[in-house]
């Protein structure tokens, strides 16, 4: 939208200049617009049009060692060994067929399928693994789930046959197993020519994943269709991605019926499903909580009494009814959610926490005045240096259920004495400042893993406790316990699930006790699926996949299963 | 030619003034690429996984100046480096997808507002105090004043999504870009109308005006009088000499409203799902991503500054004032 500011009286001719300024333009459009022939393009309603990348201006590249590449490069062109799936609880096997520890944990070997093809014909082996992660060794830049092991504790990746891959450790840490099945296979025929793999485009990728040819590439939408080699049976043809730039536009484009998976919209039952319920359908099944996180680094902050008594004011059925629809549940004492971790969560610990997890303003107003947070004359509690206890809470805005989550944090905190400042931020800044720990308080979500142990780790052990000032993802409330660390190491060095079991119910204990964070309820992963053209989605009857497009590991497992319906 | 040369120098200095600008003001706000890229793209990232990322992105803690002269270095080669919120991405590839269709809809939204805006008002001014004049100048002001997001969303409710009239986004219907023929191109413009409209209708307002102000100054000019007077035809006098005049300081407007085409409508990509810059430059802001941000921010300096040259050449031809050194 243009706004001339100043009008400058001055006299001059316009048409030939207009004219010329005119045709220059539009010569230029014509040849920036007009650079490939139409191609015969396989037709859209024989793809899965789903909403997955924002924007515009894309660029082929499909890098999979990039978090920024591609939205298809590690959702359908290459391939894990194994993939933990979040709605069963299961690694379910994929370019592997199945793991094995050694006695001493400090090798771990992976026996992979013999069937597998990559799309160009070539047969995928045990050398392509081994390549892999030869590759993330040597470059430290190549981002991917398996980063830094060769730092922390693998020592060596070899192929001991065709179809078997031995990785030795350089000390006992069996939660790698899962960053490295996670971790997605490239072709070394094709990956060891190349210059530099962190800055290679991989504009004509060559992948074992079900997908992998570049159908069509447009601006703003591209498609990719099927793998000729694809090593499980395929029932559709190919996928269709649309950039959007805008969360309205989102929504027209589902309620429209033009997306088959994926986007959000609000209030899905009322807004969505109603206008066909036969057809369109969501799950939301949740895989982490969202927590209140204090920065202990602050002097009263750094109090659990604190922290316990602010969790005690907290409504949290009131957040997830006007947060997320109602579509939730509080979150527990462990901190951790009931869905994925259920085998994980000591009863006895949920049932000890409630004292501090289940709201009760009177408790906490109690707790405060015994600890000796007295009153001001304001009404405002003052800390022990004599500071009044008050805070900023910063969330980004346009995260509508998060702001609305703090509004109420606010409120219910004003109750007891404590006076929170609600300050939306750019999520950018957000995130600078969560990372670098220059916080009072603030919204955050655990990693979804396939144990409780990095849950514990990112939250609680002083290994994960960076200065504040220095950028981290994880621990940014700064909460460190010396035993915590001790407990973990153990863990690392189990193969034995049920020692492995108690340690995490001691953990949860820990955290019931400490209260690093404040859990505060369970944050759906969001989900929306169309059956008019495609059928097999997973759903709350049939979860055996995860429904979120954004979980790198979700999709691979639900491509197989889906079908086109017959006309 | 003196006069040239002196407004040329003063656009070189401009231009490395822009230049330098571009390159520390991105680094002056608080924020660090890769935790951003961590935070908003993976949720099995950790702080390993944060310093490869740096290392790979090239985010070196060399001295500001140290990397201020590299980066002339660059830009003197036309080596804009790769994006970090698209790596490992090329920025001018990024650029060369979306400018096109910045330009395409950029002039044509700024030339049909120039065309019509000047139109209405000349009417307005040569039956001034009519029906027209009382009506138009008012609701095109109103329009105007309108949050052009809303209008915006407004329009794309009613005409894209319920009465379906045109698309609900992209700037044609292939996934591939369309060929470069009568269908091709009518398919570009099918999707264009929608988007150019809306900008049209909110900018109409002051070019209307502007014009509508110029033509009634001039219509009380002696020599129109005289033209008149001689026994012209209203259409001659009105076309000839009283438009022909009163368009000069739209057409300085235009100037200004051009060179502005780059930095985007961010607004209308966001509504119509139009492709283009400007979600480009929200989206690299938004990731702290220096290298695209200082590549787009380089763009719209440049073309401001040759889009303003180039008025600033014309004066030269055509008003003698400036000819005779009395400047504009």
């Amino acid at each position: 939208m243009h706004r001339h500011t100043s009008l400058k009286k001055s006299p001059w001719h316009l048409s030939r200049s207009l004219r010329a300024l005119a045709l220059a333009g539009l010569a230029g459009v014509a040849a920036l617009s007009a650079p490939l022939p139409a191609m015969a393009e396989v037709p859209l309603d024989q793809l899965v049009r789903i909403v997955a990348e924002g924007g515009n201006s894309f660029t082929r590249t499909f890098n999979p060692f990039s978090p920024t590449a591609r939205w298809v490069s590690t959702r359908t062109m290459y391939e894990p060994t194994m993939i933990q799936n979040y709605a069963t609880g299961q690694l379910d096997p994929w370019l592997a067929t199945g793991y094995e520890w050694s006695a001493d944990a400090l090798t771990l070997t992976l026996t992979l399928r013999d069937d597998v093809k990559w799309s160009d014909g070539e047969a995928f082996s045990a050398d392509d693994v081994a390549f892999t992660f030869n590759l993330m060794k040597d470059n430290p830049g190549l981002i991917g789930p398996a980063a830094g092991a060769f730092g922390q504790y693998l020592s060596a990746v070899e192929a001991v046959d065709a179809k078997t891959v031995k990785f030795t450790f350089s000390t006992a840490y069996t939660p790698g197993l899962y960053a490295i099945v996670d971790q997605f296979i490239v072709p070394e025929h094709v990956w060891k020519d190349v210059a530099d793999p962190v800055t290679f485009e991989n504009s004509e990728p060559v992948g074992t994943g079900p997908f992998t040819t570049i159908d069509a590439f447009g601006t703003d939408r591209y498609q990719v269709t099927q793998n000729p080699n694809y090593w499980q049976p395929l029932n559709i043809e190919g996928v269709f991605v649309q950039g959007f730039n805008g969360n309205d536009q989102v929504s027209a484009a589902v309620l429209s019926g033009n997306i088959d998976w994926g986007g959000l919209v609000p209030d899905p039952d009322t807004t969505f499903v109603a206008l066909d319920p036969e057809h369109f359908g969501y799950w939301w099944p949740r895989t982490s909580v969202v927590m209140l996180l204090a920065n202990t680094t602050d002097g009263a902050l750094g109090d659990t009494t604190v922290r316990k008594a602010m969790s005690l004011a907290l409504d949290r059925q009131r957040m997830i009814n006007t947060g997320v629809w109602g579509k939730s549940v509080p979150g527990n004492a462990t901190g951790l959610p009931e869905g994925p971790f259920k085998d994980w969560i000591d009863p006895a610990v949920v049932e000890a926490g409630a004292s501090w997890v289940n709201i009760d303003p009177d408790a906490a107003n109690k707790m405060l005045d015994d600890a000796g947070y007295a009153r001001g004359a304001d009404g405002i509690r003052v800390d022990k240096e004599g500071q009044p206890m008050a805070y900023d809470i910063i969330v980004p805005s346009g995260w509508n259920d998060w702001v609305s989550a703090s509004q109420i944090v606010a409120e219910n905190l004003a109750d007891i004495g404590i006076n929170v400042t609600l300050r939306t931020t750019t999520a950018d800044s957000w995130t600078n400042s969560t990372f670098t720990g220059q916080f009072d308080l603030s919204l955050g979500t655990a990693q979804r893993t396939a144990t409780p142990f990095e849950f514990y780790r990112n939250n609680m052990a002083t290994s994960s406790v960076q200065p504040v000032g220095t950028a981290s993802p994880n621990n940014q409330q700064r909460y460190g316990d010396p035993a915590v660390d001790e407990l973990l190491a153990k863990f690392a060095a189990s193969t034995d699930a049920t020692e492995q079991k108690a340690i995490i119910a001691e953990l949860e204990g820990m955290f019931n006790e400490a209260a690093p964070a404040i859990p505060l309820y369970e944050q759906p992963d969001w989900g929306l699926y169309n059956t008019t053209r495609f059928t097999g989605f997973p759903n709350a009857e049939n979860a055996y996949a995860p429904l979120s497009l954004q979980m790198t590991n979700g999709p691979l497992l639900v491509w197989p299963k889906l079908e086109r319906r017959a006309e | 030619m003196l006069y040239i040369a002196k407004r040329l120098a003063f656009y070189v200095l401009a231009a490395f003034v822009a230049i330098t600008v571009n390159f520390f003001l991105p680094r002056l706000t608080p924020g660090d690429p890769a935790s951003t890229i961590v935070a908003t793209y993976s949720t099995t990232l950790n702080e390993e996984s944060l310093a490869a990322l740096r290392q790979a992105y090239g985010l070196t803690d060399d001295p500001l100046f140290q990397q201020y002269l590299t980066y002339l270095g660059n830009i003197l080669r036309g080596d804009f480096g790769r994006s970090l919120s698209n790596f490992p991405a090329q920025v001018s590839d990024i650029i060369a997808a979306g400018i096109g269709w910045s330009v395409l809809l950029g002039l044509t939204s700024v030339l049909l507002s120039f065309v019509i805006g000047s139109a209405l008002g000349a009417l307005a001014a040569w039956r001034r105090g009519g029906i027209f004049d009382r009506v138009a100048p008012p609701v095109l002001l109103f329009l105007g004043s309108f949050p052009y997001f809303f209008l915006a969303l407004l329009l794309f409710y009613f005409f894209c999504f319920k009465l379906k009239w045109f698309p609900m986004g992209n700037a044609y219907s292939s996934v591939n870009p369309p060929p470069f023929t009568l269908s091709g191109i009518g398919d570009v413009l099918y999707h264009l109308i929608a988007p150019a409209f809306t900008v049209v209708l909110v900018s109409l307002g002051p070019w209307t005006l502007n014009m509508r102000n110029a033509m009634i100054g001039v219509l009380s000019e002696d020599y129109l009088t005289l033209a008149e007077a001689k026994g012209l035809k209203p259409r001659r006098v009105l076309f000839s000499h009283a438009v022909r005049t009163a368009l000069l300081p739209n057409v300085t407007a235009l100037g200004a409203a051009i060179g502005g085409v780059f930095s985007g409508q961010l607004l209308t990509e966001i509504v119509f799902t139009y492709p283009g810059l400007g979600y480009s430059l929200m989206r690299a802001v938004s990731a702290v991503d220096y290298p695209l941000m200082q590549a787009l921010f380089l763009i719209i300096t440049l073309s401001v500054l040759a889009a303003n040259f180039i008025v600033d050449t014309l004066y030269v031809l055509l008003d003698p004032r400036v000819r005779a050194g009395q400047g504009a």
